[in-house]
Formats: C-alpha cells, sequence, structure tokens
C-alpha cells in the first residue's frame, strides 16, 4: 500500500462524505428524538421524583443524566451501524463508486475519508445531544457534572464509533445493508460481551476450559478492538468513577486491531471488481 | 520518432499514441470478456470502439480505467501504465449515465472534481467558468443535478472531465437516451472538444451512424476480440461504417488490418 498521500484530495473526500452523511434522515430522526427525550427523561423524572420523593423509594434525581448519558451512547453506537452500513454501499448501489474511483485517487484513500468522515457525523451527533443534555440538566437542576475525565470520556465513545462504523462498513462488501446490520449487531453484541467477561478474570485464566463460546469470546477479544471496554470506561468517566483501566496496553490493541481490520478492508476493496 | 509494428500489422508512431493496449485477457470466471485485444488509439483523435451488446467495450473502458483487473496483456496510457496515478490524472470518464450525488449543485460538482484531481485553487474558477461555458451550461450553474435532464447531466458529466485538465475523455455510451437535439447539441460539443481543447475522444457507442460523422478511426470488436480497426476514411469504397460492421460481426468480412 503506497504511503505518499495528496491531503487536497483527502480534504475534498472527507468533506465529500460530511455533505453527503449530513442529509442523513437517520441522523435527524435520531437528534429530533434525542431532544424530545432529554425533554421527556428530565420532566418525567421530576414528576416520579415529586410523587415518591416522601417515601424514598429511590434517589432518581442522581440517576436522570446517567441514564440520559447512557442512551445516548447506545444510540450513538446504534447509529453508528447505520452510517458504517451505508457509507461504502450507497455509493455502491447508485454507480457514483466508478466515478470516483476513475479519478486518480488510491482506493483506500476513499475508504478512509469515508469511515473517518462518518465517524465524524455520529460522533458530532453524540456531542451535540451531550451538551444539550447538559445544557437543559443544568438549567433544571443547576447540577452539572463537567470535569476533565468528561475528554477522556468523549475520546473513548469516538474510538467505540470509529471501531463500529469499520465493523459495519466490512460487512457491507460482501452483503446487503440489511444482512450486514444484523450482522454487525451480532458481532458487536459478541464483542461486549466477551470485552465484559474476559476483563474480569485473570489472564492465567483466559485460555482454560475452552469451549466453542469461550473460543468465540477470546477472538473477539484478543483480534477486534474492545468497545466494550472502551464504552464501559466512558460511562464510567462520566458518571465520575475512575474505573481500572490500562490505557497503555488498550490503547496499543485498539490501534492494532483496528489498523488490521482497516487493512483487510482496503485489501478486499481493492479487489473489488467495479 | 519511435517506430514499431501494432496491432493488426499496423504500422504507428508510437510517441503519438494516447492509448496502447496490447493482448488485453480479461475473465469473468468462466467468460472470456477481452480475448487478447490490442487497440492503438492515436493522440489528438476521435476514436469509437464498436462492437454488439456484451462485446467487450465496457469492460475495455473499465480495465483502461484501472476498475476491473485485466489477467493478462498489458496498457499504457501516455506511455505510461494504466495503474500509474500519473496516467490517471490524463484519464476522464464519462459512464453511459452520469451519476452524482443529487443534492450537489452544477458548481459544487465541478468544484468537488477539480479537487480530486488537484487543480490549483487559483485556476478553479478560472477553470469552472471555463468549462461551464464550453459544456453550455451556463446560468445553470445553481441547479441541483437532481432538477437536470439526461442531456444536461452528460454535459455536468463532461465538464466534470474538462475542470480537473484531462487530455484523454472515455465516453461510454454517450449517446444513449438523449432526444435527437441532445444528439445534435452533444455531438457538436464533442467536435469542439476534439478542434478546440485538442482533446483525445474514446467513445464506446452502439450509434454507427453518429460515429461515422465525428470520428477519424473506429474498432470493431466482437465477443472479446477485436475483427478490425482503421481510420473512417479508409472504409472500402462504396461501403457505410453500417454496412461494414455489419459484415464484419457477422463474419462475411475477414479481419481486417488496420491503416492508422
Amino acid at each position: 500500500m503506497p504511503i505518499n498521500i495528496n491531503w487536497n484530495v483527502i480534504k475534498a473526500l472527507f468533506l465529500n462524505t460530511l455533505k453527503k452523511e449530513m442529509r442523513s434522515k437517520t441522523l435527524i430522526f435520531f437528534l429530533c428524538i434525542t431532544i424530545c427525550l432529554i425533554f421527556v427523561v428530565n420532566s418525567g423524572v421530576d414528576l416520579v421524583i415529586k410523587s415518591f420523593e416522601e417515601e424514598n423509594l429511590i434517589n432518581l434525581k442522581s440517576q436522570k443524566a446517567s441514564f440520559f448519558y447512557w442512551f445516548i451512547s447506545l444510540w450513538s453506537t446504534i447509529l453508528a451501524m447505520i452510517f458504517g452500513v451505508d457509507t461504502i454501499k450507497s455509493d455502491l448501489e447508485s454507480g457514483i463508486t466508478p466515478l470516483l474511483l476513475a479519478q486518480p485517487i488510491k482506493r483506500w484513500w476513499y475508504l478512509l475519508t469515508r469511515i473517518i468522515g462518518s465517524s465524524a457525523m455520529v460522533f458530532s451527533y453524540y456531542l451535540l445531544s451531550f451538551l444539550m443534555a447538559w445544557i437543559i440538566f443544568f438549567v433544571s437542576d443547576g447540577a452539572t457534572n463537567v470535569n476533565w475525565s468528561l475528554i477522556g470520556a468523549l475520546l473513548g465513545t469516538c474510538l467505540v464509533i470509529v471501531a463500529v462504523i469499520t465493523i459495519s462498513a466490512f460487512f457491507t462488501l460482501f452483503m446487503g445493508k440489511l444482512v450486514a446490520f444484523v450482522l454487525s449487531f451480532i458481532l458487536i453484541g459478541i464483542i461486549n460481551l466477551g470485552n465484559t467477561t474476559f476483563s474480569s478474570i485473570a489472564f492465567s485464566d483466559h485460555f482454560r476450559d475452552l469451549g466453542i463460546a469461550k473460543i468465540l469470546g477470546l477472538i473477539t477479544y484478543y483480534f477486534f478492538p474492545r468497545i466494550g471496554l472502551w464504552s464501559s470506561l466512558s460511562s464510567s468517566l462520566i458518571n465520575g468513577s475512575q474505573p481500572d483501566f490500562n490505557y497503555a496496553i488498550e490503547l496499543a490493541h485498539y490501534s492494532v486491531t483496528i489498523f488490521i481490520l482497516f487493512f483487510l478492508i482496503a485489501i478486499f476493496f481493492q479487489k473489488r471488481e467495479m | 520518432m519511435n517506430v514499431e509494428s501494432g496491432p493488426l500489422g499496423t504500422t504507428i508512431s508510437k510517441g503519438s499514441l494516447a492509448i496502447e493496449a496490447h493482448e488485453v485477457v480479461k475473465n469473468y470466471g468462466p467468460v472470456q470478456a477481452l480475448k487478447r485485444l490490442s487497440l492503438m488509439v492515436k493522440e489528438g483523435s476521435i476514436f469509437t470502439l464498436l462492437g454488439p451488446n456484451g462485446a467487450g467495450k465496457t469492460t475495455f473502458v473499465k480495465s483502461l480505467l484501472g476498475l476491473v483487473s485485466i489477467q493478462s496483456g498489458n496498457i499504457k496510457i501516455y506511455n505510461k501504465s494504466h495503474l500509474d496515478s500519473q496516467a490517471r490524472l490524463q484519464l476522464g470518464y464519462l459512464p453511459e449515465k452520469f451519476t452524482f450525488y443529487s443534492y450537489y449543485s452544477i458548481l459544487d460538482t465541478l468544484d468537488f472534481f477539480a479537487d480530486l484531481n488537484s487543480v490549483p485553487q487559483d485556476r478553479h474558477r478560472a477553470n469552472i467558468d471555463r468549462v461551464i461555458n464550453l459544456a453550455g451550461l451556463t446560468g445553470m450553474e445553481e441547479r441541483k443535478l437532481s432538477t437536470l435532464s439526461k442531456g444536461q447531466l452528460q454535459r455536468v458529466g463532461i465538464a466534470s472531465i474538462l475542470v480537473g485538465e484531462k487530455s484523454l475523455l472515455l465516453l461510454d455510451e454517450p449517446f444513449s437516451g438523449l432526444d435527437p437535439l441532445g444528439v445534435k447539441d452533444f455531438k457538436d460539443l464533442l467536435e469542439r472538444l476534439k478542434k478546440e481543447e485538442h482533446k483525445t475522444l474514446f467513445i464506446n457507442s452502439h450509434n454507427l451512424a453518429e460515429m461515422e460523422r465525428i470520428a477519424d478511426q473506429f474498432a470493431i470488436i466482437h465477443k472479446g476480440e477485436c475483427l478490425a480497426q482503421m481510420e473512417m476514411s479508409h472504409l472500402p469504397q462504396g461501403m457505410n461504417l453500417e454496412d461494414y460492421f455489419t459484415q464484419v460481426v457477422r463474419g462475411q468480412s475477414s479481419p481486417t488490418h488496420a491503416h492508422l
């Protein structure tokens, strides 16, 4: 893979991706639903608190923001899958890909800019939802839990979005959007499950009592970006707790696995006939 | 000038070639789409590749662009491998149906293609104005692609090639779906491109009558094989292109040595 890069072309392709994805009806729909949800959660929880506070059933007020942040993280992941299955496939289906690849560009530039551009759009959705929620919760409750660890949380979410989009885009090279979406959903579910399981047990126990399910979990744990761990890290940081997380090893693991995944997509895409 | 023997026994000055394809083989699974196809296209000419449906015309164009890989043979664009990005800088492609993002305006589209072809920013606007004028799109710059007719879209397609300062234009069935006026306007545009812009045009077409009027050279391919390649002016006496094409494809005429 040649490494000479024409940054002006990369910039043009990246801006083209943003322009393309900005028009996504799904994104607009998700944003509208999110805004509604912020108000519903905010006023709904307040109502419940007023009704039950005397009985001290549960301290919902403190969990309001946590619930919302969990919700937008979940939706960002789903949105990332939707964008992932669409970003390359829609160009292939509409016949635009041959026109673009007939230009003096490398195929991997096209792939990279599609993945990064889509990730930027989903991350913007996440950031916007996050800011709106923070403003509304601050106005209504005066609650702020802003601290520097939030930046770490946002970066963690960003890594999750890039990985989910890359995985979903990979599937679309071989199948239709719907099947790719379902498979991405299943794989990301398995990755999350595997991450939760294997991060909580000692390394020496990883390869003991191997069964099919455990092997599958191990494959996702070692050979795919650890979406589950990064997602948990972000949630913990948002909620103000400091999880036990080896940043150096996990960042190195993420970098290597995402590079391999991208390399595989680039190889398959390079061989694809248009 | 470097002179050598070309396909079908032609003698060609090598320095003047825009496309040089030698023994190109392309298979789609068990189907042989191109069978040792050799073609040469002179710089500054209008060349048309003729053949019935499924003859391999589009496959050949896609091979030139590197959109499909060839099993053997070699292709050179201005003496460089067709896979070399420098060669692709010279090569513009207009598919049978120009499709681009419907929400882009003509101006956005041309700006994007100028960027993709690394046209320096200081030449962007001048280039865009020039090709808009050349393609007959003046006054329509802000119109979205979704509002354009098929003929207008083809013009945008041509403009998107020209804005990238390409010298060799590959046009795949450019008259397909155009009404008679659209065909006339498009034909005039192609002639202007040759005469005023000195472009080399490679046209895949079924439209024998139009091609006979505008092309300088032609080749006939059938089932992936090149059956004939010659100058239009060297058609056998008393025969038009349609008669000749029918004879060659139906096997009533032996493969013809080219006279380039």
